[in-house]
């Protein structure tokens, strides 16, 4: 098998056995995957529409919240899984000879499975609510796709300083934690003052969640900014390969 | 002459604490004297030719299992230069990789993946694996509920069905009963000649039966290569060597049973005392044998008396400095 076929292989072995791994002893099982980001965005819901008054134009809230947590939720929990998951498999790295990124890219893969699920009870929630389904839904998939490999230049990096310096991992928590609040995912764009938007504009998953926002709710697509999110992406995503495969070469020595 | 299979050529390979924490030391502005370095392998050269079986021996530390992995490219050397021909598969940990939660059956895919064997080749070769294993009956079970034996045994059949050209084994054969270890000394010998085989154990005995040559490491180096028999080896090791064997008898039952492994130390012949379990041999007989200490010869000081523990009313056995080959200075059942 060449480097190519093992890389396939792994991931799709690793992918596997997370999926099952993750819900193997909890009663609701896969069940969980659409419950998460359901409960989350109905309990945010709740407090932010009746606590502070909420509104989101014409959108009920909980359809806003629970598009910008579908995003969100995948790219946390990718991002946060991936940078533990070397030394996690700390055994494999120093005991065997595989594709190391493809413990990586599995993470995302098992995470985007959820988000599928996830989309799955969006639109569930869209057509109760009497919204109209579109085929310009299938922009959704451009924009997450984009989202992917953002992410998955991110956690690259991560993942790779984390073997060298533990740091990484809790660095990455606290920037996510901040990251969440930095993002409109419970609150409009527009109540963020014009001198902060820049903020947002630099911020990848602010321009993925308005973009899914935009596709899904207004059957519209800001294309300066899709272009903007690919660049973004593509740089990322070969910052992370570049990164990876630099420091992967001591990782048996460090880890 | 066959073609060499790998080759190391003045092989070097340390490990720094400095080298990988530089960036915190300077920002803990802590300042240290000297480079806390270990050496692994020290220009070590070597070379393995299709389809042998070569040994690795040696105590903790020495370097055989950075050898290893060095042949498996997970480490790459410091200095030096390492050719491997051929397909490698390094079987280092047993059960690598392998899931509690998955079944056995999901496990050997899993497995293989990560050992680069083609999903293909794994599904023709599926019900041999099982067979092999002995698990038939728990193959669909979480491997969790397997003894770390069953899933050694698992691993083990996993690897053997594979392709490679090269098999690089460490410490494989140190799990599971001793029906299994035996199965796997047979599965190694049939391959002897068709795959190169390279196998690092602490349990010299087990070595010398299916090998066909030795490396002996000490501190990162190589301090014999040996293809002689099994005695002369012991016989040269120095006084701070270690060694394992296997009991092959119930002589010294209860202290020592069948299959039990035991620590050897070359401990000075002078220093033995009254009660002391010791490993000898003889010229006209091929085994080692391990009895207690249970006296000394009345005509000369320089020979000990021992008896078998479970035999202890037959004659004594006469030991001297010269057929001395250890103390055994540890028992793991």
């Amino acid at each position: 098998m060449d480097n190519f076929g093992q890389f396939v292989s792994t991931t799709r072995n690793f992918v596997k056995r997370d999926l099952k791994v993750r819900y193997s002893q909890s009663i609701l099982g896969p069940i969980w995957v659409v419950l998460h980001p359901l409960l989350l965005s109905i309990v945010t819901a709740i407090i932010f529409s009746l606590a502070f008054k909420t509104k989101v134009s014409d959108v009920p809230y909980y359809i806003f919240v629970l598009i910008g947590y579908l995003n969100w939720g995948f790219f946390n929990q990718s991002v946060r899984e991936s940078t533990g998951v070397l030394i996690a498999n700390r055994n494999l790295v120093v005991n065997a000879n595989f594709p190391l990124e493809s413990l990586v890219v599995s993470k995302q893969l098992s995470r985007l499975v959820d988000w599928f699920m996830g989309l799955g009870i969006v639109i569930l929630w869209l057509s109760l609510s009497g919204f109209k389904l579109h085929w310009f839904l299938f922009a959704y998939l451009f924009v997450v796709f984009f989202q992917l490999l953002f992410q998955l230049g991110l956690s690259l990096v991560s993942a790779a300083l984390n073997v060298y310096y533990r740091d990484t991992f809790y660095a990455i928590e606290v920037a996510l934690n901040l990251w969440f609040y930095l993002t409109p995912i419970i609150y409009p764009l527009t109540i963020v003052p014009e001198k902060f938007r820049w903020l947002i504009a630099l911020n990848p998953i602010a321009r993925v969640i308005i973009l899914s926002r935009q596709i899904i709710l207004e059957k519209y697509i800001d294309v300066g900014s899709l272009v903007n999110l690919t660049i973004t992406a593509m740089i990322c995503l070969l910052i992370g390969i570049f990164t990876f495969r630099k420091l992967k070469l001591k990782f048996a020595d460090v880890i | 002459m066959k073609k060499v299979a790998i080759e190391f050529k003045k092989v070097t390979k340390s490990f720094s604490w400095y080298r990988e924490n530089r960036l915190k030391l300077k920002l803990t502005n802590w300042k240290t004297s000297h480079e806390e370095k270990i050496v692994a392998l020290d220009k070590v050269s070597f070379k393995i030719r299709e389809g042998e079986v070569l040994g690795l021996y040696g105590p903790n530390g020495s370097g055989k299992s950075t050898a290893l992995r060095i042949m498996a490219s997970i480490l790459k050397p410091d200095s030096g230069k390492i050719e491997v021909v051929g397909r490698v598969m390094p079987v280092i940990d047993l059960g690598l990789g392998l899931d509690p939660e998955l079944t056995g059956e999901e496990n050997i895919f899993l497995f293989s993946s990560i050992l680069g064997l083609p999903e293909v080749k794994v599904r023709d070769n599926l019900n041999k694996i099982i067979k092999f294993a002995g698990i038939e009956k728990y193959i669909k079970m979480p491997m969790k509920k397997y003894s770390s034996g069953m899933r050694a045994r698992l691993a083990f059949s996993t690897a053997l069905y594979s392709e490679a050209d090269i098999l690089l084994f460490d410490e494989i054969l140190a799990v599971g009963d001793l029906e299994f270890k035996t199965k796997c000394e047979k599965a190694i010998k049939k391959l002897k000649g068709n795959k190169t085989i390279v196998v690092v154990s602490h349990d010299l005995e087990q070595l010398y039966r299916f090998c066909d040559r030795m490396l002996h490491f000490e501190n990162g180096k190589i301090v014999q290569s040996s293809s002689s028999r099994m005695k002369q080896f012991l016989y040269s090791l120095g006084e701070k060597d270690e060694y394992m064997i296997e009991a092959m008898s119930n002589s010294m039952w209860p202290v020592i049973a069948k299959g039990d492994r035991l620590v050897v130390k070359k401990i000075p012949f002078d220093k033995l005392k009254l009660g002391d379990i010791v490993a000898f041999s003889f010229k006209n007989i091929s085994e080692i044998i391990v009895h207690r200490v249970a006296g000394m010869d009345t005509k000369s000081k320089s020979r000990l008396l021992t008896k078998g523990d479970a035999n202890y009313s037959q004659d004594n056995w006469k030991i001297t400095k010269e057929n001395y080959l250890g103390k055994v200075v540890e028992i793991k059942s």
